[in-house]
C-alpha cells in the first residue's frame, strides 16, 4: 500500500504541475490535459492490477 | 496508414506516434483492465488455475521470528504442537468458509482454534499472511506493521505455532500463513487474545468447549499461471514501450528542428518511472 500512496502523491504533483505549466505557457488545451490524465490513469491502473 | 506513424511522429504534420497518442494510452488502460477482468472470470470458472507458487517454510518462519525477538532482548518462543494444530485448523477453516479475517463468517474466533487444540492460554495472539513468495517476506511484512510487530515482539509469549497451508481462496490458489502465539503462565490479568493491536478478553465459559477433531489434509495444488507476475510483466512492458517511443519522439523532433505545442515528455517519463519503481516494490502479499 505504501507504493500506491507514493504513486498517488506523484500523480497529484504531476497533474498540478501540468496545469500550472501549460496555463502559464498558454498551451493548455483539452487534448493535452486528457493526455496527462490518461498517463496518470494508466500508471495507477498498472499498479492496482498487482495489488488487488 | 504508414507503419512508421505508429512509432514515429508524422513526417509532415509532426503529429505524435499513434502508440503514444491519447487514444493509444486509453487502449493500454482498457487492455490492462480487460486482463484483470479475465483473471476474475478464470478465478470464477476455473478455481485454482491462477495463483502463486511460493517457498515458505514453517521452521524458517519460527527462526526468523526468534531472530527478531532476540534482537531486542526477548526470550525466543518455543514451537508448541497444540499451537501448530490451532494454526492449521485456522488456515483450513479460512479455505473451507472462504474468508480472510481473524473472525470467521460462521462466528468462529481465534481462541476457538487455540482452545480447541488443547492449548489453555492465559494470553495469546494471532498474525495472518497470504500470497507471499518467501518466509523472509512474510516476517518483514509483519515487522513493518506496528500492530503485527507488537504482537510478534510481545514479552508475554512463550510458545509459538505456525502453519503454511495451500488452498483455493476466492477462486485463486492461495498460500495462507497463520502464526499463533501463547503462554500458559499465570498472568495478573484475565485471559485475553491479541488480534490486530486489540486485546480481547476471553470469558471462562469459552475454556469449557470440546476439543476440535484432527484437521483434514488439504491436497497441494499446482497453479498454472501467476496473475501477479503477468500483471507486472505487462505493466513493465507498457511503461518501457511508452518511454522508448517518447524518447524517439523527442529525438526525431529535435533532429527535424520542429517545435510542437504538446504535453511535456519529460514529465510523462518521470511519472512512468515512478510507476515502474512502485510496480517493482509491490508484492501481492497481504497481512492481517
Amino acid at each position: 500500500m505504501m507504493s500506491l500512496n507514493i504513486l498517488a502523491i506523484g500523480i497529484l504533483i504531476y497533474l498540478t504541475w501540468a496545469l500550472i505549466h501549460h496555463k502559464r505557457d498558454k498551451s493548455l488545451t483539452l487534448a493535452i490535459f486528457i493526455e496527462y490524465l490518461l498517463t496518470a490513469l494508466l500508471s495507477i491502473i498498472l499498479l492496482i492490477g498487482v495489488l488487488i | 496508414m504508414a507503419l512508421s506513424n505508429w512509432f514515429l511522429p508524422h513526417k509532415d504534420t509532426y503529429k505524435k506516434a499513434h502508440l503514444i497518442s491519447w487514444e493509444g494510452l486509453l487502449i493500454y488502460a482498457l487492455l490492462f483492465i480487460l486482463l484483470q477482468v479475465s483473471f476474475s472470470i478464470i478465478n470464477y470458472t476455473k478455481p485454482g488455475i491462477l495463483g502463486i507458487t511460493a517457498n515458505i517454510d514453517q521452521k524458517r518462519l519460527i527462526e526468523l521470528t526468534n531472530i527478531e525477538r532476540v534482537k531486542i532482548g526477548l526470550s525466543p518462543v518455543v514451537e508448541n504442537e497444540a499451537l501448530d494444530k490451532a494454526a492449521k485448523h485456522k488456515a483450513q477453516n479460512m479455505f473451507e468458509e472462504n474468508y480472510w479475517a481473524h473472525f470467521a463468517p460462521s462466528g468462529k474466533t481465534p481462541w476457538d482454534f487455540i482452545l480447541g487444540s488443547g492449548y489453555k492460554f492465559t494470553f495469546a495472539g494471532e498474525n495472518l499472511a497470504k500470497n507471499f513468495y518467501s518466509s523472509e517476506e512474510v516476517v518483514a511484512a509483519w515487522m513493518a506493521s506496528k500492530t503485527h510487530k507488537d504482537n510478534l515482539l510481545n514479552s508475554n509469549y512463550k510458545d509459538i505455532g505456525i502453519s503454511v497451508v495451500e488452498g483455493v481462496l476466492n477462486g485463486q490458489k492461495t498460500i495462507l500463513v497463520v502464526q499463533e502465539f501463547g503462554t500458559t503462565e499465570i498472568l495478573a490479568k484475565k485471559p485475553a487474545v491479541e488480534v490486530q493491536g486489540q486485546q480481547i478478553e476471553v470469558p471462562q465459559s469459552e475454556f469449557k468447549k470440546p476439543l476440535l477433531a484432527s484437521a483434514a489434509e488439504i491436497k497441494s495444488i499446482k497453479s498454472l499461471v501467476d496473475p501477479y507476475q503477468i500483471s507486472k510483466i505487462a505493466g513493465f512492458s507498457v511503461i518501457i514501450l511508452i518511454t522508448i517511443l517518447l524518447t524517439l519522439d523527442l529525438w526525431v523532433l529535435k533532429r527535424r528542428g520542429v517545435f510542437r505545442i504538446s504535453s511535456q515528455h519529460i514529465a510523462h517519463m518521470a511519472l512512468l518511472s515512478l510507476a515502474a519503481g512502485s510496480l517493482f516494490m509491490t508484492s501481492p502479499g497481504v497481512i492481517l
